[in-house]
């Protein structure tokens, strides 16, 4: 397939798992492109099924704030009709949702159908969407989704609980590279660090890039 | 959101019990505060602030345990990482966490800011007897969420997807 992506390209668990996720596609003979507004602090290595396109936003005076929502509903409609992708997979709800369905009602009135897939992570949810800025947005983007998943069931019943959402929310749990992560001998740190002694760790974000 | 000082007030009963050390890795805004409160409580000697790290794996590796007492997590991807590297979980049942992280078998699970409980969790199991079984556990768990078996989940989402944005 060919696959869009899009999502904050910064450290952070939805853009780390949108990341590994493109990675991981792009093994499996997909064609990925990821749509954001700078290079995934993980993405930097050649991969011939791996594409990145910036969206550019233009500033001007007149802007307080850049509308970068409309820069990327215009660089996915650009992406999706020249990259003929198969579909749209944005990573956090705001305001990605919100972007591709503009995009796919712009395609739609070229003649172009482009599915729109839509990942929770959990504060577009708990504690961004809910505002009351963001609600009708958030729920109106997510009801017209294609494809809806949540990283936990607990996440999947917050977004029913405080949303009035009728879409069906699958499921999808984060997922880990057993490769990198595997204990590894590292007696000479142990020894250094705590001897004789037990050692708990605390890492407060998601091990990023 | 990450309850930081719980981390701190739970290492410092575990270390009032046994021998221990923290390893506390990422920096931001709540690190000065921190390093007051571990001189506070007496127990800096045996805290490391190492600062942002991008090979957490190898901080994971030199690790028995590995504390989450979040108040808020959808899903707990760095208690993943550690449960990757064989290291049992001490966490609160906050959000998604208890889908990962299950009590009794890969770390245990207590009620956010229960620190109290978290520390009588930590030592039971870091004991000996105890220690083994959880990392194993712990390792068993993370390799369901290996990359091979969640990947083909969202190429099916794709395609039915598709399937309906088609019949629209």
């Amino acid at each position: 397939m060919n696959i869009g992506i899009v999502c904050y390209p910064t450290f952070g668990g939805s853009g780390v798992v949108a990341t590994e996720l493109g990675k991981a596609l792009a093994q499996r003979g997909h064609r990925v492109h990821f749509i954001t507004y700078s290079q995934p602090v993980r993405l930097d290595f050649f991969n011939e099924n791996l594409f990145y396109h910036e969206v550019y936003v233009p500033t001007y005076p007149l802007f307080q704030f850049p509308p970068y929502e409309s820069a990327l509903a215009s660089k996915m409609v650009d992406i999706v009709q020249n990259e003929k992708l198969d579909v749209l997979h944005v990573h956090y709800a705001i305001p990605h949702a919100s972007a591709a369905y503009l995009a796919k009602q712009i395609l739609r009135s070229r003649g172009i159908t482009v599915p729109v897939v839509t990942t929770l992570h959990g504060t577009d949810i708990t504690l961004v969407g809910k505002d009351a800025s963001y609600e009708p947005v958030v729920t109106f983007s997510i009801n017209e989704s294609d494809g809806v998943t949540a990283v936990s069931a607990d996440l999947r019943r917050e977004t029913y609980e405080y949303f009035p959402v009728e879409h069906k929310i699958e499921v999808i749990p984060n997922f880990i590279d057993l490769h990198r992560f595997r204990k590894q001998e590292k007696t000479h740190f142990r020894t250094a660090i705590a001897p004789r002694a037990r050692s708990c760790s605390f890492i407060p974000a998601t091990s990023a890039p | 959101m990450k309850r930081v000082e719980d981390v701190l007030r739970i290492f410092c009963g575990v270390r009032q019990h046994i021998p221990a050390k923290l390893l506390l890795v990422g920096d931001g805004p709540d690190r000065s505060r921190m390093e007051k409160l571990a001189r506070d409580l007496d127990c800096q000697r045996d805290i490391r602030f190492l600062g942002k790290l991008e090979a957490v794996e190898e901080v994971l590796s030199v690790s028995d345990l590995f504390l989450m007492p979040s108040e808020n997590e959808s899903f707990g991807l760095a208690a993943l990482e550690a449960m990757a590297c064989e290291v049992p979980v001490i966490s609160t049942n906050a959000g998604g966490i208890p889908e990962l992280n299950v009590h009794n078998v890969t770390g245990m699970l207590s009620n956010i800011g229960d620190v109290e409980d978290m520390v009588k969790n930590a030592l039971y199991v870091l004991e000996d007897d105890n220690l083994p079984r959880f990392k194993a556990a712990a390792r068993a768990r993370a390799e369901e969420f290996a990359v091979s078996n969640i990947v083909p989940l969202y190429e099916q989402c794709y395609e039915r997807a598709a399937v309906l944005a088609e019949s629209h």
